[in-house]
């Protein structure tokens, strides 16, 4: 079984390792489902119901944008911020995805996993 | 009367400094030194001028391409259509809206019947990034030569009026600028269409000097206390636009020293 917290140490791990375009995509894609999975299993966001009228992700970002919780809509702003950025990396390989992006998409993972919920 | 090589070494360095944009600090660096040279040689060319604080901004000097900001622009002209847009940009970042939407309106006065959709598409994308919903509905409703506006915003907009947003875009931005402040040295836009949701996503480059987190997190709780001030879900505004804060590429990250 792999956890989102796996998912973030392997992060770390990749961010030591020699850099290239190919691999800041990786990383991002990886941080990103770090803490989507976080976020997904947590408490925090019960009661959720899975929708089928649009993706998963989207769904739960909507879902997400009604909590008045401030560490949930704090959270839910990182997790859709990262989600732009892994569409972009996953999909738009021609785009240019700047360096340093993916050191600050895995301090945002480490932070929705680490530090607000903790 | 200056030779002309450095005024084409200044459109040279123009050229590979837009190409190089937010992700080559090499190419910046190298820029900003010939730039600093040519500035001595040439101290009243717009060219130099935008080139020279541009390259401080994105080698994270604010305060020296504050300095040079009022020098371009007072040589500016809307004959050198590529510079202006990019003086447009540097000012964009500085946070002088003023001065962006002055060569905004001169370039567009300027191009009458051939106004281009890359004039519109910049303007459209300022308007976004300080939130100005009326320059965002003038842009929108010109037309280039041809009688199109393929300004990819445009469908943002829709978004922006289907959803309720275009209202709220002003205070939205205002509430962001007002804490990112002087910290911001370059915003990059992103259009952003996927599973049903049309939004613009906009990246703001900040100093590696800034608490990125924390400055996060402050508008975060800014917003939502907006939002739910106005009775609106506190991430309404996520269906529309997402803000990202990015550390400038070339200066220290914050998770080496995690």
């Amino acid at each position: 079984m792999t956890t989102p917290q796996d998912l973030l140490d392997d992060c770390r791990q990749l961010l030591h390792v020699v850099h290239s375009d190919a691999r800041r995509r990786t990383i991002i894609s990886r941080a990103y489902y770090a803490a989507y999975h976080f976020l997904f299993a947590h408490p925090c966001t019960r009661p959720y119901v899975p929708r089928t009228d649009v993706g998963m992700h989207r769904a739960f970002h909507e879902f997400l944008q009604n909590s008045t919780d401030r560490n949930v809509q704090y959270a839910a702003s990182i997790l859709c911020a990262m989600y732009v950025l892994r569409i972009q990396a996953d999909y738009r390989i021609q785009a240019i995805m700047p360096r340093n992006v993916e050191r600050n998409c895995v301090e945002d993972a480490a932070e929705i996993i680490e530090e607000i919920f903790a | 009367m200056p030779s002309p090589a450095p005024q084409e070494e200044a459109g040279s360095l123009f050229n590979d400094l837009v190409r190089a944009d937010i992700d080559s600090p090499e190419v910046v660096a190298r820029v900003l030194l010939r730039a600093r040279a040519l500035i001595r040689i040439l101290p009243a060319n717009f060219g130099i001028r935008t080139v020279l604080a541009n390259a401080y901004l994105l080698s994270g000097e604010r305060g020296l391409a504050e300095n040079c900001l009022d020098g371009a622009f007072h040589t500016r002209s809307p004959e050198y259509h590529g510079m202006m847009l990019q003086l447009a940009r540097v000012c964009l970042a500085l946070g002088d809206i003023q001065k962006a939407r002055t060569i905004f309106e001169e370039l567009i006065k300027h191009e009458d019947h051939v106004l281009s959709n890359a004039t519109l598409g910049n303007a459209a994308r300022f308007a976004v990034c300080v939130g100005d919903p009326d320059f965002l509905l003038y842009i929108n409703s010109l037309k280039t030569r041809n009688g199109t506006n393929t300004n990819y915003l445009k469908a943002a907009t829709d978004a922006f009026q289907r959803e309720g947003f275009l209202e709220h875009l002003h205070a939205h931005q205002k509430i962001i600028l007002d804490i990112v402040g002087k910290s911001q040295l370059w915003i990059g836009s992103e259009f952003f269409n996927e599973d049903g949701m049309t939004a613009i996503a906009v990246l703001r480059y900040i100093s590696h000097e800034t608490n990125r987190r924390q400055l996060q997190r402050s508008v975060s709780d800014a917003l939502f206390d907006y939002y739910k001030s106005r009775g609106l879900p506190p991430g309404f505004s996520r269906r529309c636009l997402v803000s990202m804060f990015v550390t400038l590429p070339g200066q220290t990250g914050e998770i080496e020293a995690a």
